[in-house]
């Protein structure tokens, strides 16, 4: 998965390819069908979405809990790295808490929980995304911390660094690109939990959107939404992309 | 003659997964004076050079024995550089100097002109904002050396540092290395199983035997006396005595 996402060419190619044969086959092909609708009916319908389904408010709040939750999971891994991985640190027993939480439960089912739970509150999505984030980011770390190149430890070691000096200087920064990379499958990740959540939760989102589109049979509304999301998808994972290879360029070979 | 380093009876043993013990270096003997710069140790492959290496480096405390330095016990380390030198990628060559710059000399903001100087030392001045990833061998090796005398060591370990690099740069690195001990009065200790450069590089030859290893030969070069062709055979006729030349045990 994540080779396939980090060939530029799929970034480049597929959303463009993918329209060019949707308008030519639906627009001038196959008349009007129940499987995907025309392009034509689709555009008209993207303007009806903003009226009809407040999508700019649905949207504003699926890219807010995507968006503010990963960082504040990336912030906060980045701000307490050397505690998280230390067993014997409170946030080191939480980091071990919320890890062992992922393994044994399934997130989709954590989110029905919280539905359950809390089922007004907007707050859960925030949450939901939060501890995606955050066990996904925690595992990561620790799976790249164990495959380090230990030339690099010894050579600081050698030049009599200390152990957090060689913690932050060193091992961190040999595993920052591997980190900065898992953010575009991650981000991927998220999207499509949440999309999950926010249907099964309804209230506020794109997936609510989606819900009441299929709820009314708006097959051109169900269709344009999803291509914007698809949309907003790529070019968050384009972003990543950019800072990834703009401050986290070096390859470890 | 006053030994300048001293390694007396070093034992190592490497404790297996099921709890079995392997002896790697057993009741290891020798002295560097201070007039021998450049000291190699010649060992076959697998012969406990890098394990030695991390005992003399203070990365690895778990050993039997004393390690004297002009006569006094020593728990500093010295700078090792590896076979693959472990520049920082994500650095340039000034950032790779200056990280260890700042450390030794306790977070105060380095010399401008300490760290010119590291890097007119070390051939790499006009290179200062290259990175290190995608350059040779040679290149990550000078500033792996830049580094390390950053801390002002006495003593830099070299493990098998030129297998990997082309006839044209072992070279200049070993005109480079003969520089900076001359320059800086710095000891090197290279571990290697290659004849032919402890042949061009040393002072003092140390010849270790494996299992068990001990010392087997020690040849002190005379550079106004010894011609190439001459220490090699020198070596080889020790390493023939002591039932050790192999191919498959060194490179030539």
């Amino acid at each position: 998965m994540n080779n396939m996402f980090h060939s530029n060419r799929i970034y480049i190619y597929f959303l463009p390819g993918f329209l060019l044969v949707w308008i030519i086959l639906f627009e001038f092909i196959f008349p009007p069908n129940q499987f995907l609708p025309k392009p034509s009916i689709t555009l008209v319908s993207i303007i009806s979405l903003f009226r009809d389904y407040q999508f700019l408010i649905n949207m504003l709040s699926s890219i807010a809990a995507i968006y503010f939750s990963s960082i504040v999971a990336v912030l906060f891994i980045w701000i307490f790295r050397r505690y998280l991985i230390n067993n014997k640190s409170l946030i080191g027993y939480l980091a071990f808490f919320l890890e062992w939480i992922s393994w044994i439960i399934p997130e989709i089912l954590l989110g029905l929980f919280l539905i359950f739970w809390l089922p007004d509150s907007e707050l859960i999505k925030y949450i939901f995304i939060f501890f995606i984030s955050f066990t996904f980011l925690i595992n990561k770390v620790e799976k790249e911390l164990k495959s380090i190149n230990r030339e690099f430890i010894d050579a600081a070691a050698s030049l009599g660094a200390g152990k957090n000096f060689i913690f932050d200087k060193v091992c961190w920064k040999v595993i920052e690109p591997e980190l900065a990379s898992s953010l575009t499958t991650l981000h991927f990740y998220l999207w499509t939990m949440l999309i999950v959540f926010e249907f099964i939760k309804g209230g506020s989102g794109l997936g609510t959107v989606l819900r009441n589109a299929i709820l009314y049979k708006d097959l051109s509304g169900l269709f344009s939404s999803i291509l914007i999301i698809c949309l907003i998808m790529f070019i968050g994972a384009y972003i990543i992309k950019y800072f990834k290879n703009k401050f986290f360029f070096w390859s470890i070979s | 003659m006053n030994p300048f380093l001293e390694v007396k009876n070093i034992t190592k043993y490497f404790t297996g997964e099921a709890g079995s013990k392997q002896l790697i270096l057993e009741n290891l003997n020798f002295y560097i004076s201070e007039e021998h710069n450049i000291t190699s140790i010649l060992a076959p492959f697998g012969g406990g050079k890098t394990t030695l290496l991390k005992i003399l480096s203070g990365l690895d405390t778990d050993y039997k024995g004393e390690i004297l330095l002009n006569g006094n016990k020593i728990n500093n380390k010295f700078p090792l550089i590896p076979e693959k030198p472990a520049s920082f990628p994500w650095l340039n060559v000034s950032g790779n100097i200056k990280l260890f710059l700042t450390m030794h000399e306790k977070n105060v903001k380095p010399s401008a002109i300490k760290l010119q100087e590291l890097i007119d030392l070390t051939g790499l001045t006009s290179y200062e904002d290259h990175f290190p990833h995608n350059k040779s061998y040679g290149f990550r090796f000078r500033i792996s050396l830049a580094r390390a005398l950053a801390v002002s060591p006495q003593i830099i370990l070299l493990d098998d540092p030129f297998k990997l690099m082309d006839s044209e740069t072992k070279d200049e690195i070993f005109e480079l290395i003969k520089k900076v001990a001359d320059i800086k009065k710095i000891k090197f200790i290279l571990a290697t199983s290659n004849i032919t450069e402890v042949a061009l590089l040393s002072d003092k030859i140390l010849l270790i035997k494996n299992k068990p290893v001990y010392l087997s030969g020690e040849i002190i070069i005379d550079k106004y006396k010894h011609r190439l062709e001459q220490l090699k055979d020198e070596i080889q006729e020790i390493l023939q005595k002591e039932n050790m030349i192999n191919a498959a045990n060194f490179s030539i």
